[in-house]
């Protein structure tokens, strides 16, 4: 098997306390890897981690952050690199999709011109094989009249054109990895149908990996390969989607499904997890759902580590062999 | 378990109802609500589905008097808003609540959570400060909150916390009618359940009435009695929460369940994704005949041309669409179905 694209090794992430306070220690011991035209979802509550993770990868996180372990990116290692090497591996190696278009694109500038510059970035082209490139790619991300939406400013669109915008700035210096950050919240779920087909269909003709980050478990069951569960910090889980859908080995990801309403269940009570997830600066010492857990033992007081129980599949618990979890659907019909 | 209707009195009717804004652009007018008709009895809750600029938050800040009506007549025990004085309206205009998308929009930060409880019944008059006191520190424990909350100020409570104490607030007041607007929306998925178990459990003992506005299907299907599909200023159907689901007449109600991204294996995932093309349009300028016609795969000339009626296909279940029928909606035209599933 050929070395995977993006390899994330003890990923740590704290921020420089104020004067006087220790540093908030937002991410610890983040382990994963992304093979090339993979997509991964990046699932869990906020404040789980799971946005800043993808900031981490695009090195987007301001100068108090204190960054440990590596990143390595098709060889070149991302958390080390110097700004210039970022800036020339940003976008044309990996790129970042947002959840509100309209604050990533300048109003003052007509699409077509800021799709032109993040080309510019990395190419020296004719004006018109400029354009060209630009309206091809427009046209790829399934806009129509493409030629005439050049010309038009982000006001002008609606908000799935503005999204399918980003996509193709996403997109225009092909690169190998795509972040999406939220990338169908602020649509209507219509529209968000159409903005998950694309981003799926492009994958897969382009090769390009995407890591999905969303808190929509539905989305990932629809786009993803992988799912990979975030809570308090950590990966707790990761594993093949529909493997963690049907039979989820950690207690967190059993609970966030079984939290989902979906409209072909019985209506009855709503499930939940009761709790919050642990302030960064009260995090306790050993497992750090164990307070929400319905099935905390007293080994979960230890420090959990992060193990592989089948290949391909990675749970950070001790008890996963032991428990029969509840997945998308019951485990046994009552 | 559907509630039969003509057993409970209503406790707001609603005939034609239009909510007409100015434009800014183009000196015309944004019809945002446009003839939409429905009532709501006690104890019942009503879903109200759509997307962005389908005027369900309308309809819902209609109901509390947020808004007026350009046109229709909201009817309480027999006696519409608009033959009411204004004095009238207000006293009446209390049994009828909103609780909004953001907790915070109606929590002051610099009043006490406390403070915060006792406003609305100050506004209520005819209580003296310490039984609005004992009365709020009541709803505290009601919703689930520790009588200590009653101190804090809103930065130190979690978004759920701040949705419990968005519920004491009106429990004072006597609501008949709560207007739920997009009331989960903000909150994370794995504390919602806990948050609209309370809803229900108010609902329960106080025998109020719900009018549910949220654009996510899934939350709507499992809490409310009947379902309520807008497209653009209409209802294209209602009916009873099993039918609208899985017996949907609309080809707008169809794609908008099948849009819904399911959190199931592929095998599990019993609804093809119907992707409807192109935008919402604009609701200043909405298309002519049925609205949804330039999205609908079922679309023929007729469409564009008349406005479908408001039908009653089966019992209690209403449409408007010239193609469906009582047993559901004809196949869909081959030319017109994507190449992709």
């Amino acid at each position: 098997m050929s070395a995977p694209l993006l390899e994330v090794r003890d990923l740590t992430l704290g921020f420089t306390g104020r004067r006087g306070q220790p540093p908030l220690r937002i991410l610890r011991d983040v382990n994963f890897s992304i093979a090339r035209g993979e997509r991964v979802g990046l699932v869990g509550e906020s404040g789980c981690g799971k946005s800043v993770t993808g900031l981490a990868l695009m090195r987007l996180l301001p100068a108090t952050a204190q960054i440990g372990g590596t990143v390595t990116l098709d060889g070149a290692d991302m958390a080390r690199a110097s700004a210039a090497q970022v800036r020339r591996m940003r976008g044309k190696k990996i790129a970042m999709i947002f959840q509100e278009p309209m604050s990533a694109l300048d109003p003052v500038f007509p699409v077509g011109e800021q799709l032109g510059e993040a080309l510019r970035l990395h190419e020296t082209l004719p004006r018109a094989e400029e354009k060209a490139r630009v309206v091809q790619a427009l046209a790829d991300v399934g806009i129509p009249a493409p030629e005439r939406r050049y010309g038009e400013y982000p006001h002008q669109l609606s908000g799935g054109m503005r999204q399918r915008v980003m996509i193709a700035m996403a997109l225009i210096n092909k690169p190998d990895l795509i972040i999406a950050d939220e990338p169908t919240t602020a649509l209507d779920v219509t529209i968000q149908a159409q903005i998950m087909d694309l981003l799926r269909d492009l994958s897969e003709r382009t090769g390009t990996a995407l890591l999905f980050i969303t808190h929509d478990l539905g989305v990932v069951a629809e786009t993803c390969q992988r799912m990979i569960t975030m809570y308090a910090g950590e990966i707790v889980e990761d594993a093949p989607v529909d493997d963690a859908l049907r039979a989820p080995k950690h207690p967190y990801t059993s609970g966030l499904l079984r939290s989902l309403p979906h409209f072909n269940r019985e209506r009855g009570q709503f499930a939940y997890i009761p709790g919050r997830v642990p302030a960064p600066n009260a995090m306790p010492r050993g497992c750090r759902f164990a307070a929400r857990c319905p099935h905390a033992a007293s080994a979960c007081a230890e420090p959990q580590v992060l193990r592989e129980i089948e290949p391909g599949r990675r749970v950070r618990c001790i008890r996963a062999e032991a428990l029969d979890l509840d997945g998308a659907v019951e485990r046994s019909p009552a | 378990m559907t509630t039969p209707q003509a057993a409970r009195t209503p406790v707001i009717e609603v005939s034609d109802l239009s909510v007409r804004f100015p434009s800014l652009d183009s000196g015309s007018e944004v019809r945002a609500v446009d003839g939409v008709s429905f009532s709501i009895s006690q104890g019942e809750t009503l879903g109200i589905i759509g997307e962005s600029g389908s005027g369900k938050s309308t309809i819902g800040r209609t109901l509390v008097g947020l808004l007026e009506p350009s046109d229709g007549e909201l009817v309480f025990d027999g006696r519409s808003s608009a033959s009411m004085s204004r004095r009238e309206w207000r006293a009446r205009r209390r049994a009828f609540q909103m609780i909004f998308q953001d907790p915070d929009a109606a929590l002051n930060p610099r009043m006490t959570i406390l403070q915060s409880l006792v406003e609305p019944m100050k506004i209520a008059g005819g209580r003296s400060a310490a039984e609005m006191r004992d009365i709020a520190l009541e709803s505290l424990e009601k919703v689930g909150l520790r009588r200590d909350m009653a101190q804090r100020y809103r930065h130190e409570l979690s978004g759920g916390q701040k949705q419990r104490v968005n519920i004491a607030r009106i429990l004072p007041l006597d609501p008949k009618l709560v207007v739920c607007d997009e009331v989960v929306a903000a909150l994370d998925v794995s504390i919602r359940g806990e948050v609209l178990n309370l809803f229900r459990e108010v609902q329960k003992e106080l025998g109020l009435a719900y009018a549910f506005i949220a654009h996510d299907i899934s939350v709507v299907a499992q809490i409310s009695d009947r379902i309520a599909v807008t497209y653009l200023g209409r209802f294209v159907e209602l009916g009873g929460t099993d039918d609208i689901i899985d017996r949907s007449l609309h080809p707008y109600t169809v794609a908008l369940l099948s849009a819904e991204p399911q959190p199931l294996p592929p095998e599990l995932r019993h609804r093809k994704r119907m992707v409807l093309e192109g935008d919402i349009p604009s609701p200043a300028n909405p298309p002519s005949g049925c609205r949804f016609h330039t999205r609908c795969p079922w679309a023929t000339a007729l469409c564009a041309e008349k406005d479908p009626e408001w039908r009653e296909l089966r019992p209690g279940h209403h449409v408007a669409c010239h193609h469906t029928t009582p047993e559901g909606l004809p196949p869909q035209p081959a030319d017109r179905r994507p190449p992709t599933d």
